[in-house]
């Protein structure tokens, strides 16, 4: 397939046809098998937190900290649901890497999952910009290839959400069987669902899904693993990037004024080679009246949600 | 904590089968009958000030009144440490927490029962994660509906109106002054996708203030169909219904962004009939958070809304519903006020 084009005419926020994405995912499905379930990531590399759907602003992201082949990237999932722009932001990560599989890195957060984006919004949105849901059925297969987590150096851990009770070390998560829908419980859906905490030890996370840790858990888990700290993304922050548990973990988060009105920056981390790293904070997207516009029709298009 | 230990009204649903339980409780449908009920209330009629209302709805009026004015005395501090919203909520809900019964034993006139403190104390966000969603506003509801089985609001307050454009109404701004002076964070937020990040009850009984007798099959007609925004002039008609107070609330919060963009399915609205947005966003209330595990495991029960699935010396008679009967009632938990205009309400558009 031709992959420059491809990404080209996704540069301008025009979705792919389904064929093209059938071959994507194809060709993408062989390039994150060969990921283990713990990427290991050279320095430099640039770590992205959520972006849901937000397309210009990922845009914006990458007019920021560089294109893909110049700037390595990690991404720690969640491109897509809530936002406008889900099919577009996902084909985007997926075609950068097919493209530099050994320069782009993309995770699995909790929401490339088949239940949940039949609840936040990606379904609807295939559906419509499509007329069926293969796209979408083509991108939650593919989903389930996503590796878990991310080194950066064998130093810095980085997975979407945050630690398990049933996980003490990475060789524990490198055995895993990922290959599957991110399940109800256990050590893979907490990888994706967990959440720091100011309380100590582990605690039942209100998400449903998960665990509250607190800091203790993160200086043993680090400790144990030789890692400096924890880059986990799936919580909102209102400067774009916060440290935690001592500094022990920090959160990245990508997408600024979240859902149009959260009023929040967005981050990105970049690590050097000495594995120094530098936040780069960021504003959304002039769009009003700019360029791509709405992209798509609305109104009498829109899935009908109360049905 | 979301309870404090000294009261007996408690969360329950903590598993599966308590979920499954609630879901087929006689306690949900009575909860979703008295939202219908709510809704019938507000067809035809215009939002109701605390100075047009009388009795226990004007006195509750006044004490969400109280509880929104309670914020200033707590406002965030520029550079404090927080990662969304500010820690300076926990405080205000100690401050809510300590006066919570007086407000209550105020409003109703008299003692009353601890469980409706409970109840208030929980509709207003969650201390610990310092966020607010759909849960915290069906607590509301429930306080609500326990004040109408206690005997402080009367059939004629429920059914008049005044609870749902009056007191309620005063809920939704109390909350509004509550969610931006803290910055909370909307939990379980759908995004673009959903009618607003918190509320979802002004959106219903909104819509039924918008219906006419003789509505027929005419759009809303709120939003301009080319620029992709709101007509201009909707502020006038502010008064009118919750529904354009939401619909303005949405339109400042987005600011630059079009409309159509930022809020789709709400601007879908304006495209179609009253009625039929207002028995789809009722039905989605109904299945979207009360039928929601993660949702319903924060709701509270005591005597006056319980948990009847675990009193079993009552239910003894009462056979197990079937599987079939179940799927049933899942997908039709109640029957709609406007059923009659169901059958050529649908004729949605294809997707």
């Amino acid at each position: 397939m031709n992959l420059e084009g491809c990404i080209e005419k996704l540069m301008e926020c025009r979705p792919l046809t389904e064929t093209e994405v059938r071959q994507l995912c194809d060709n993408a499905r062989d390039a994150l098998k060969r990921d283990a379930n713990v990427r290991r990531v050279k320095s430099p590399v640039t770590i992205v937190g959520d972006i849901h759907g937000q397309f210009h602003d990922l845009l914006e992201l990458f007019r920021i900290g560089g294109h893909a082949p110049d700037t390595n990237y990690l991404f720690m999932g969640d491109y897509v649901d809530r936002g406008y722009y889900s099919v577009e932001c996902v084909t985007l990560v997926v075609a950068l890497k097919v493209r530099y599989p050994e320069r782009v890195t993309i995770l699995r957060g909790n929401h490339e999952s088949r239940q949940i984006t039949q609840v936040y919004g990606f379904y609807d949105e295939c559906v419509r910009k499509y007329g069926n849901a293969s796209v979408w059925k083509l991108f939650t297969d593919l989903f389930d290839h996503l590796p878990l987590a991310a080194m950066v150096d064998e130093r810095l851990f980085c997975p979407h959400g945050g630690l398990s009770p049933s996980l003490d070390t990475v060789d524990q998560i490198l055995a895993l069987d990922r290959a599957h829908e991110v399940p109800h419980e256990g050590p893979i859906c907490d990888l994706m669902w967990s959440d720091p905490d100011d309380r100590l030890g582990w605690g039942i996370s209100p998400r449903g899904a998960g665990y509250t840790f607190g800091h203790d858990i993160s200086e043993k888990f680090n400790r144990e693993n030789g890692f400096d700290f924890i880059v986990r993304a799936h919580q909102l922050v209102m400067e774009g990037y916060s440290w935690f548990h001592n500094e022990r973990l920090v959160t990245v988060f990508s997408a600024p004024n979240y859902c149009y009105r959260c009023g929040n920056m967005a981050a990105i981390m970049e690590v050097d080679e000495h594995l120094a790293s530098n936040f780069i904070q960021f504003d959304p997207a002039p769009r009003r009246g700019g360029d791509g516009g709405l992209g798509i029709e609305v109104s009498q298009q829109t899935p009908d949600y109360f049905l | 904590m979301d309870t404090q230990p000294t009261t007996s009204t408690v969360a329950v649903i903590k598993d599966d089968a308590n979920f499954k339980l609630w879901l087929k409780s006689k306690s949900r449908a009575a909860l979703v009958t008295f939202a219908q009920r709510l809704n019938a209330s507000c067809v035809g009629k215009r939002s109701v000030d605390e100075a047009d209302a009388s009795g226990a709805p004007r006195r509750l009026m006044a004490m969400l009144g109280t509880i929104a004015a309670g914020c200033d005395a707590f406002t965030p501090v520029a550079g404090e440490p927080r990662r969304y919203g500010s820690p300076k909520f926990r405080e205000w809900h100690a401050w809510l927490r300590d006066r919570a019964a007086a407000l209550v034993a105020d409003a109703v006139g008299g003692g009353a029962p601890d469980e409706l403190r409970a109840r208030l104390c929980a509709s207003f966000g969650n201390e610990t994660r310092i966020d607010y969603g759909t849960g915290h506003e069906a607590a509301f509801l429930a306080f609500l509906y326990c004040l109408w089985r206690f005997g402080a609001l009367t059939d004629g307050d429920v059914d008049s109106g005044a609870v749902a454009c009056g007191v309620f109404r005063a809920y939704v701004a109390a909350c509004r002054a509550i969610q931006d002076c803290f910055g909370l964070e909307p939990a379980g937020a759908r995004g673009v996708w959903a009618l607003d990040p918190y509320q979802m009850l002004p959106f219903v009984f909104g819509s039924a203030q918008c219906i006419a007798g003789d509505a027929g099959d005419a759009p809303a007609g709120w939003g301009d169909e080319d620029t992709l925004d709101v007509v201009p002039g909707l502020d006038a008609k502010r008064h009118e219904s919750m529904f354009y107070e939401c619909v303005l609330h949405v339109r400042d919060a987005i600011g630059d962004a079009r409309f159509g963009e930022a809020a789709p399915i709400l601007f879908n609205c304006s495209h179609r009939p009253w009625r039929v947005t207002n028995r789809r966003i009722l039905r989605y209330f109904a299945q979207e958070v009360l039928g929601v595990r993660v949702v319903v495991q924060h709701m509270l029960f005591g005597d006056l809304f319980p948990a009847d699935w675990l009193a079993p010396a009552t239910e003894a008679a009462t056979p197990a519903a079937d599987d079939a009967a179940m799927e049933t009632y899942l997908r039709n938990p109640y029957q709609t006020v406007f059923e009659a205009q169901e059958a050529q309400d649908v004729r949605s558009p294809p997707w």
